[in-house]
């Protein structure tokens, strides 16, 4: 049986990329409070030995506050089978929360991740830790930025308050981590730790306290970097706010501008011109035109739309959209965007940490719902998860819109984001108002600003355009030889023929806009796409546009919402956008044609 | 988020103790008084700790404060519970 190593700490001290640096996996890695909000599980050799290395989300204590935080507690507490030491009256919100846990023996150590440029901040649940009697090891991580701040700790006399081995590291760079190795080989060995000759620390706010004033020492005056100044301008309404939008519109702008760039210059002339016309020639040669040969190279023929929409209209701003994110998460401004709008989102019953989910929704809605384990009341996943549902369309769906629409008119496809948004406030209002919830009262840790490290950031880009490779592209072929198979065979037709009272009587389209309706509820763009090669009026290619955008969310988005919540949720939103959808769609195609 | 909060026990004597929201922006203060609430007291906000307020947030959002080294936003009903004295 193999040993298990446990790592835990404070939110965002780096647990996650030492399990990286140990373990060789990718899980995320980014500079907020509640990155991980799930356990994730590895290996490691250490001298021949295979051990697994167990990464879950960050907490202050053993209390937790949020469904993200009870993974995490339940690791330890279930394991060493005493129950949460309660200091203090538990503020635990999550009584719904069903986290189970495979819980069959306490792990062998537990390696205890301290934030060496936020000391205190992790020390409350260590002493805990300590109380439990859990085989522990620190890692003093991130002395990096310790050093910067003009901080010194005391590393032996730490390990000395503690009895336990200390050992500094800097994640980003991987130093200190063989150093590491050394010491979890050297704690599994030494199996049996005795503690007993030393008196044990009580996890007390006064033992915290003064292990800080032996071990912890600063540079007087401080040292005040750039990094305050910035804090200043970012965090503060002015010019904070200001600088917010322009943020904002340089991202989207980015995103669209790069994304564009790489389809015209790279990806389009390599599959137009290089990939799809040999395939196209290969097939007609080696079948006899009909049938068969239309579904692989006619016109929904899976070698040409199947690989041109995924990888010349989706590819672009899937690389375009995720380096832009990896940059802003890494940076740190993601928290202070959220305490800015803090006040805002609050009226639609959010706080402002809402923002992260629903931009990790501009990428793909799946990671999205997840995130919002991290938000500290289930009114709030309810609602950031109807949202992300509803009207936040996933990188796909936005590649499918500026294909659709950018070229024909810009001022349609700006018109379909602002009206997302206006529905998303109108929801976030009524749900505010309906779902019961108690008051929001926030209180979040902003983190250090960081320069994002190039290697950091190419590093998820790679993960990502791989996840994308296995689970965008490869459906969207799959979903693209479906819509083949039933368009040459007739039964897009008849499908077509039996709704079409819906698309054409009730949402003024051309009959054959009812195939995005039927491939849209296997995947998100392609309640789009279908459109761009029928010869559309602008209201009704923005009929269509928002039709497609309330559309059923993609059926792995309602299975995770099945996971996450109760399978009856997800019926429930699968009836709300449809519905959504078509009232909403009627009503435009009926009210733009007074005005077009 | 169920908070248990202490009563509030004002001491007439002591009249310049104001809640946390009442402290200005760049101004500090010492805690004398907070709810009991295991999340405020690991990020830093404890009896006798100094804070310093960072600024106040528009359309009602938080209160930005440093205790030590660390900056956290809080809430505006939750800065109202804390009662601190300015220095
Ligand atoms: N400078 C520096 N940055 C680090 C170091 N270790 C981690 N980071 C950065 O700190 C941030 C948080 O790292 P994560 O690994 O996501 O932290 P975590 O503890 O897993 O966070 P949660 O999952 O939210 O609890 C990221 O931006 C990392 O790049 C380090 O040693 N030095
Ligand atoms: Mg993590």
């Amino acid at each position: 049986m193999n040993k298990t190593i446990l790592l835990m700490g404070a939110p965002n001290v780096g647990k996650s990329a030492i399990f990286n640096r140990l373990t060789g996996l990718n899980v995320r890695v980014a500079n907020y409070t509640g990155t991980t909000v799930d356990f994730a599980s590895g290996t490691m050799k250490l001298d021949s030995e295979i051990i697994n290395l167990i990464d879950v989300p960050g907490t202050y204590s053993l209390c937790a506050t949020c469904e993200a935080e009870r993974v995490a507690v339940e690791m330890v507490c279930g394991k060493t089978g005493k129950d949460c030491p309660r200091t203090a009256p538990p503020v635990c919100c999550c009584d719904s929360g069903n986290v189970e846990v495979d819980l069959d023996k306490p792990p062998d150590l537990i390696v205890y991740v301290l934030d060496a440029g936020n000391f205190e901040g992790g020390l409350y649940l260590l002493l805990q830790l300590l109380e439990l009697e859990a085989p522990l090891l620190v890692a003093l991580n991130r002395s990096d930025l310790a050093r910067e701040k003009g901080y010194f700790i005391d590393i032996e006399a730490l390990s000395e308050q503690l009895n336990i081995p200390v050992v500094p590291t800097i994640a980003v760079s991987g130093d200190g981590l063989d150093h590491l190795r050394e010491k979890i080989l050297a704690s599994l060995g030494s199996n049996e730790q005795k503690r007993t000759e030393k008196q044990q620390l009580k996890a007390t706010w006064d033992n915290v306290e003064k292990i800080v004033d032996q071990v912890f020492f600063k540079r007087e005056p401080p040292v005040n970097s750039n990094r305050d100044k910035w804090d200043q301008l970012l965090t503060r309404p002015w010019p904070g706010l200001p600088l917010a939008a322009v943020i904002m519109l340089v991202i989207f702008a980015g995103i669209v501008g790069i994304g564009m760039g790489l389809r015209q210059f790279l990806l389009l002339p390599l599959f137009r011109g290089l990939i799809i016309p040999p395939l196209v020639m290969l097939v007609s040669e080696l079948l006899p035109p009909g049938i068969i040969q239309n579904i692989f190279i006619g016109e929904y023929g899976f070698l040409v739309k199947g690989l041109e929409w995924p990888f010349t209209l989706v590819l672009p701003y899937v690389l375009s959209f995720y380096t832009v994110l990896n940059l802003v998460e890494d940076s740190g401004y993601m928290p202070r965007l959220a305490i800015l709008l803090d006040g805002l989102f609050n009226r639609i019953g959010l706080a402002g940490s809402g923002i992260i989910p629903l931009t990790l929704g501009y990428g793909c809605g799946i990671p999205a719902i997840m995130a919002s384990r991290s938000l500290s009341s289930r009114k709030e996943r309810l609602i950031v998860t109807i949202l992300v549902c509803l009207a936040v369309p996933c990188i796909s769906q936005t590649g499918a819109f500026i294909a659709l629409l950018a070229a024909r008119s810009a001022a349609v496809m700006i018109s379909v984001f602002l009206f997302s948004w206006l529905v998303m406030i109108t929801a976030g209002l009524i749900m505010n108002r309906f779902i019961k919830g108690e008051q929001l009262e926030s209180m979040v840790e902003i983190p250090d600003l960081l320069l994002p490290r190039l290697d950091g950031i190419m590093k998820k880009l790679y993960l990502r355009l791989k996840l994308y490779i296995t689970d965008g592209a490869l459906p969207m072929i799959g979903a693209v030889a479906v819509a083949a198979v039933l368009y040459e065979t007739g039964i897009m037709a008849a499908l077509g023929r039996a709704i079409s009272p819906l698309v054409t009587g009730w949402l003024r389209l051309p009959e054959e806009a009812a195939a995005p309706l039927v491939l849209g509820i296997l995947r998100r763009e392609l309640s789009v796409l279908p459109l761009i090669d029928l010869d559309l009026t602008t209201l009704q290619l923005f009929t269509g546009a928002i039709v497609g955008l309330f559309y059923v969310p993609c059926i792995a988005i309602l299975a995770t919402v099945a996971r996450e919540f109760k399978p009856l949720f997800a019926l429930f939103i699968l009836l709300l956008t449809t519905g959504l959808a078509f009232i909403v769609g009627g009503v435009i195609a009926r009210l733009g044609a007074l005005f077009m | 988020m169920a908070l248990k909060v202490e009563d509030l026990k004002l001491n007439v004597e002591r009249d310049n103790r104001v809640s946390l929201l009442e402290l200005s922006t760049g101004n500090n203060g010492i805690v004398l008084d907070v709810p009991d609430n295991i999340m405020l007291s690991t990020l830093g906000i404890r009896k006798g700790k100094m804070l310093h307020c960072r600024g106040h947030q528009l359309f009602g959002g938080p209160v930005v404060i440093k205790t030590g080294d660390r900056q956290i936003a809080l809430h505006r009903r939750l800065a109202e519970k804390i009662t601190i004295q300015p220095v």
